[in-house]
């Protein structure tokens, strides 16, 4: 087969539109060690490529799928509810910055969850999500008031593994759950990527918290990280690269 | 990571950092095994849910990575000879080959990590209206023919364009980080 009727078909695969035909001589050229290789390889970094670019494929939204799967097929048979309770708890705590009365939307919640478990129990994580969504779109008009977080402070790429992006983000644990702050880049933060990356690191953060695309961003005004967390040495990992070749 | 306690809100937590540290290595496992784009998070989240349920048989201290992509390769496999749902999986007579070529003793995640790093170097080198084209098709999720339309552009033009920009991008990671070995 001729390089460029090798670099159609790849093409066409990786569009998905592969006819069988096609597939069966694709699969005949394949047999060539390097092609195949060559295939895997494209497979992968363009498989590596969409989980950092597409929203829906974020670790983020991946976790909570996971989650959300365990909680269906019934185990744990409470995980779902208190990942979203705790989710709430965390956005609760956010409200109280705000100077607002206090809510419990977590035993609300749980008492729908109950019932839906047992009279609609394929319908309950639908509400629920619903209730998330509902309740994090209402936060994001009124969160922006100054706030204090406590937590660790993880670098998106170093320690969250998210992308490639060395941005500086606070991860706070509520229960067993944790919320992930992401840095907006300003003076405060500037300089202190280090101490992100060298993360998981205890830090405090004071500054206004908004919520976008269901993702928390945080303004520091301040964030103090113990000075006896110092920046660890430069990595000098050098293992090959192309996984799974 | 060690799995130390049984608590049922403890195996949460530890599953929920394997997820962490595992997805991205696992979900390019499962695509370099031959599942279709589209199905590579359903079956990576099955292995993980299979995995969380199993977790009690892990043997601690061993290479959890090297046992989940197992439990995954054992997922596309029982896919393989399930004639009813072929769809997941590229063309059989591409997955078998991607089935059978593929170790679960690979060296992740950290290498992904660095593929990605190298990745987006190389992606910030190409013309903006290629990366414009990239961005489209991946954090848009359009495909060609769906961009072509948009485009008012034939789909086999935009299919090549695509195709020279993942060329030109292999070949400057490999440039980058230095070929793998044959």
């Amino acid at each position: 087969m001729s390089p460029e009727r090798y670099q159609e078909l790849l093409g066409r695969l990786l569009e998905q539109e592969l006819s069988h035909e096609e597939a069966q001589e694709l699969a005949a050229a394949l047999r060539d060690p390097q092609l195949l290789r060559d295939l895997r390889q494209h497979l992968v970094i363009w498989d590596l490529w969409s989980q950092s670019q597409a929203p829906e494929r974020s670790s983020e939204a991946f976790l909570k799928a996971c989650i959300t799967r365990l909680n269906i097929t019934g185990e744990p048979r409470n995980a779902f509810t208190n990942a979203v309770r705790e989710e709430l708890e965390a956005e609760f705590l956010k409200s109280q910055s705000r100077q607002r009365q206090p809510r419990r939307p977590s035993r609300l919640l749980e008492s729908l969850v109950q019932i839906f478990r047992f009279r609609f129990a394929w319908l309950a994580p639908v509400a629920v999500a619903g209730l998330v969504l509902l309740f994090w779109f209402g936060s994001t008009r009124t969160a922006h008031a100054l706030i204090t977080i406590q937590g660790d402070a993880v670098c998106t790429a170093c320690v969250l593994h998210e992308n490639n992006e060395h941005l500086p983000a606070i991860r706070v644990t509520t229960g067993g759950s944790n919320s992930i702050y992401y840095l907006e880049r300003n003076k405060t933060v500037a300089g202190l990527q280090d101490y992100f990356c060298n993360g998981p690191t205890p830090a405090t953060a004071s500054g206004t918290a908004t919520v976008h695309l269901q993702r928390n961003l945080f303004n520091a005004v301040r964030v103090i990280i113990p000075a006896s967390n110092s920046p660890r040495p430069t990595s000098t990992n050098n293992a090959p690269f192309f996984p799974l070749i | 990571m060690p799995l130390t306690n049984t608590t049922e809100e403890q195996k949460l937590r530890d599953f929920e950092s394997l997820v962490q540290e595992h997805q991205i290595g696992l979900r390019v496992f499962v695509r370099a095994l031959g599942v279709e784009e589209g199905w590579v998070d359903d079956v990576a989240q099955e292995a993980f849910v299979i995995a969380y349920r199993r977790l009690d048989t892990f043997e601690t201290g061993t290479d959890f990575g090297r046992w989940l992509r197992g439990i995954a390769r054992h997922l596309v496999a029982n896919e393989r000879r399930k004639k009813a749902r072929h769809s997941r999986l590229l063309p059989l007579v591409l997955a078998d080959m991607l089935l059978d070529s593929v170790s679960d003793d690979t060296r992740e995640p950290d290498s992904s990590s660095r593929l990605l790093g190298a990745m987006h170097e190389c992606v910030k080198q190409l013309p903006s209206r290629s990366r414009d084209l990239l961005e489209r098709r991946y954090a848009g999720g359009e495909t060609a023919a769906t961009l072509a339309r948009q485009l008012r552009l034939n789909a086999d033009s935009v299919r090549q364009n695509l195709l020279r920009i993942r060329v030109a991008v292999k070949q400057c990671i490999e440039q980058r980080v230095g070929a793998s070995k044959p």
